[in-house]
């Protein structure tokens, strides 16, 4: 079985600080994998070194067992590795409509000269864009606000944005960073029930979660960071009774193995 | 979209028609050089549709000057061969430019393009041998169309108006679809827009030089228009007139590009005609005083130009409790975890 | 000795050329110094890029210019006019930029063009398009230094303009409003969750900048005169000072100053005066160049 993404020995260094140390871990196909860790512990660092945003200072990422390690982000993305921000990147300028067309980019063709030259196969691929820009609105949950100005939104609501924009993009893996906070409870609930759908459609996800109960309700496996390390890999319950895992939560004296963590 | 067409329509008529109603020279060579300034900022409103500013713009404005006039004047080519030659090259020196410049964070791009309208200008001043230097080059052949040789004003008024046209609706057509989409992604956030596949660095580069072929274009008319260039008019304070021209009509508003070029040349030429009599002082550069005011009253009050502006008055007195007016904000920024 | 002998004489040396040519650099650097500082001051608490930094100069020295024709003793004159420039400073940032904070660095880019274009135009109507000039602080013969001529003026300039670094160290590094102007150069937002007013600080970043250049403009016009438009070269100079520099590292900026004043100078007297210019900026472009700048790490500072 391949796996759909892989990280191996992935290292990231700033100096003399280690920010990511040779993590390693996989997601199969239409797999959940959280990951979780104390703040600071490199899992957004993690998201930007399988992204292409940051460059590894060593170490490999493999997308569907293709090398991608050292694509430009841009590159990543249009193979089908789409990801979203801790705080909500949006294009303030733009509609929401606007904000989610954009996300069609990969799937679609128009380059400069097509578009420069007027020719009816780029109208026709607006209105596609269009219509799938709606379907991804109406399967987050904001349907019908299209024309609203995308800064115009609530918090929550502009991750949501963010979200149906990257669904637009025809994803084969998500990368979704605490894509829950700011959410309000029907929001994270309908958000879980999404992320449940599309697995079953063919998307991988891989997501970095400090809510713990969705943590456990929705991931197969459970990847723990702390300081950079992969600490614990396994399904929630394990990896939640797992007492380096507590002791990095909540230090080390109430790693004792009968406690339950809190969080 | 038909709205579109039909103001374009209406627009095309009204230049069409303009020559039989102001038909003095001066007003031609007026509407002749607004044209010129149009597709200069034009090119500049495109590099402004991808979020990047350039203050180097009279210099591929120059550039494509100098080249069609040298290759015509003295290598003998037809003006109709040199023109777009002279595009080409400066469209290739654009790309080496961009190269370095365009992987520069904002305000650096804009540092880079400021040195490099400087130093083209110098040596446009110190290459004598080739340039001319400060007493620049006469002589600059004309265009001819079947034997006619373009020279007095309203022969060229036609051939430039058709390009303002023709550019404009190029223009208006790559900022449309996906490819607007992507460089308004750009512009909102290079991150966000490579995040989602967009390849920035191609756009980037790609709207980079269009905006010195639109410049170098309109180089190369006015060289054969004025049939005479020097140096000055491609300064920095050229550059700085040319985005002034973009901001009054609002550095993304393709439409206001015509309509920034159009303001700013009347309100100059107001100006230079009114200002002697209230300082009477020996002319010089008194207008930069208006235009630096103008410069900072509109980017405070109408960061997205004026029409847009006027436009977003209206929308805040109509929804007066709605969020968000006038300057941008900055788009949230990823933590580290 | 053959018929045709003639005595030789060596060509004078490129090299008898060098002293004469740093101790001028040293001079103008000195000012560009000032100007990058004021790059940096300004740039590290606010983000901004101030194009109006050399306007600063250029007032200070015409308004000393008319207080001296008013028949004000030398010293009253130049107080005077640094005063009167620090309030400009204050007013420019009360009214171009605070209407903008927060907006797009490149609007707060653009509006520093427009001030330094309206101070220009603004300077041409008051004074005219004359070229004044100051006396020199202590009169008398120039000296005979290294090999070079160095007019007494030139060492005022140094001098001064060390004195004012030093100063501004001192202030940065020993008083509580200098340690703040820090602090919020160095995190905005936590300096406000401590107390620290940004707006205030942007006015004092401001209004000391000012002050740099109004020192600067008032300490090379008796070496090289005043005119309404030598904020434009006086300014970009700073800047590409404050760029060689890092822009966020003052000593940095100090040395850049020197630096460009030098380069400029010996381009000046080795190759032709108006290659100066594009020299400087071939040095800007390059090292822009060469600072590596990843995609996150051009991403912009964060400002409360």
């Amino acid at each position: 079985m391949t796996a759909a993404l892989r990280v191996e020995h992935l290292t990231r260094r700033f100096g003399g600080l280690i920010a990511v140390n040779a993590v390693s871990f996989a997601a199969a196909p239409q797999e959940i994998v959280a990951v979780i860790g104390p703040n600071g512990a490199g899992k957004t660092t993690l998201f930007n070194l399988i992204t292409g945003v940051l460059p590894a200072t060593s170490g490999d990422v493999y997308y569907q067992e293709r090398r991608i390690t050292g694509m430009p982000a841009w590159g990543v993305a249009s193979l089908g590795v789409v990801r979203t921000f801790q705080n909500p990147i949006i294009f303030t300028q733009a509609t929401v409509a606007e904000n989610v067309m954009v996300g069609c980019h990969r799937w679609t063709r128009t380059g400069l000269l097509r578009a420069a030259l007027g020719l009816p196969s780029a109208a026709h691929e607006d209105r596609l864009v269009s219509d799938a820009a709606r379907a991804a609105l109406d399967l987050v949950g904001l349907p019908g606000r299209e024309h609203d100005l995308a800064r115009d939104l609530p918090f929550g609501q502009q991750r949501l944005l963010e979200i149906a924009r990257s669904l637009a993009a025809r994803p084969a893996v998500l990368l979704l960073d605490e894509p829950t906070a700011g959410l309000s409870l029907g929001e994270a609930r309908h958000l879980v029930a999404l992320v449940r759908r599309l697995r079953t459609d063919g998307v991988t996800f891989v997501v970095i979660e400090h809510n713990m109960d969705v943590v456990m309700d929705a991931a197969d496996r459970v990847v723990v960071l702390d300081y950079g390390e992969k600490i614990a890999e396994g399904p929630p319950r394990a990896v939640q009774r797992d007492p380096r895992v507590v002791a990095a939560y909540l230090g080390e004296d109430a790693a004792a193995p009968s406690a339950e963590p809190r969080s | 979209m038909r709205r579109d067409h039909l103001g374009l329509l209406v627009l095309v008529a009204a230049v069409a028609g303009l020559p039989f109603v102001v038909s003095t020279a001066y007003a031609l060579t007026v509407l002749n050089i607004i044209g010129l300034y149009a597709i200069v900022t034009l090119g500049l409103i495109l590099l402004g549709c991808s979020g990047q500013i350039s203050l180097g713009q009279a210099a591929f404005y120059g550039l494509g000057a100098y080249t069609s006039a040298l290759l015509s004047r003295d290598l003998g080519w037809n003006p109709w061969l040199a023109i777009p030659v002279a595009i080409a090259a400066v469209s290739a020196a654009a790309y080496l430019v961009g190269l370095p410049t365009l992987r520069l964070a904002e305000h650096f791009f804009v540092l880079a393009t400021l040195g490099f309208g400087i130093i083209v200008n110098v040596l446009m001043l110190q290459m004598v041998s080739v340039t001319g230097g400060g007493n620049g080059l006469r002589d600059i052949p004309a265009l001819t169309i079947a034997g006619v040789r373009l020279v007095t004003d309203r022969q060229v008024y036609y051939l430039i108006w058709a390009l303002v046209f023709g550019t404009l609706v190029l223009a208006r057509n790559i900022t449309a679809h996906r490819t607007g989409r992507a460089l308004r992604a750009i512009l909102g956030s290079e991150i966000a827009a490579a995040a989602l596949g967009v390849e920035v660095p191609r756009y980037k580069m790609q709207v980079f030089v269009l905006s010195a072929a639109y410049a170098a274009l309109a180089g190369a008319l006015y060289a054969h228009y004025i049939r005479f260039i020097s140096p000055s008019p491609f300064s920095l304070y050229a550059s700085l007139f040319f985005l002034i021209m973009a901001v009054v009509g609002g550095l993304t508003n393709i439409w206001g590009g015509l309509f920034g070029a159009a303001a700013v040349t009347v309100l100059d030429q107001m100006i230079r005609a009114q200002l002697p009599r209230v300082f009477p002082r020996v002319g010089g550069e008194y207008q930069t005083a208006i235009y630096g005011i103008l410069l900072v009253l509109i980017m405070i009050f109408f960061p997205r130009g004026i029409v847009r502006g006027a436009l977003d008055v209206r929308h805040t007195l109509i929804r007066p409790f709605a969020p968000g007016r006038g300057a941008d904000t900055e788009p949230a920024e990823e933590g580290r975890a | 000795m053959g018929p045709a002998a003639r005595p030789a004489h060596p060509p004078p040396t490129v090299l008898a050329l060098l002293p004469q040519l740093l101790l001028t650099g040293i001079t103008v650097g000195s000012i560009y110094a000032l100007g990058a500082l004021g790059f940096v001051l300004i740039y590290s608490v606010t983000g901004i890029l101030n194009f109006a930094q050399g306007e600063f100069s250029m007032l200070s020295a015409l308004v000393c210019a008319t207080l001296l024709a008013w028949h004000l003793p030398l010293g009253l004159a130049a107080c005077g006019a640094i005063t009167a420039v620090c309030l400009v400073g204050a007013l420019t940032e009360r009214l171009a930029i605070q209407p903008a904070f927060g907006g797009a660095p490149l609007t707060l880019l653009i509006i520093t063009f427009g001030v330094s274009m309206a101070f220009r135009g603004l300077a041409l109507m008051v004074w005219g398009a004359d070229p004044y000039t100051l006396p020199e602080f202590t009169p008398g013969p120039p000296l005979v230094l290294l090999g070079g001529v160095l007019v007494r003026q030139a060492i005022w300039a140094i001098g001064l303009s060390g004195a004012v670094v030093v100063g501004l160290f001192a202030f940065f590094t020993r008083t509580v409003p200098g340690a703040a102007v820090r602090a919020c150069a160095d995190n905005a937002f936590a300096s406000r969750l401590v107390g620290i007013s940004p707006r205030q600080m942007s006015l004092l970043a401001f209004t000391l900048s000012a002050g740099l250049g109004a020192v600067a403009g008032l300490v090379i016009t008796p070496i090289t005169g005043a005119t309404y438009d030598m904020g434009l070269a006086l300014g970009l100079k700073g800047f590409v000072a404050a760029v060689i520099g890092g822009l966020g590292n003052a000593p940095a900026a100090v040395v850049g100053g020197y630096l460009v004043g030098v380069i400029e100078a010996l381009t000046s007297g080795y190759l032709s005066p108006g290659y100066g210019t594009a020299i400087t900026f071939l040095v800007l472009l390059i090292v822009l160049f060469l600072q590596r700048e990843g995609l996150l790490h051009g991403a912009q500072r964060r400002h409360a």
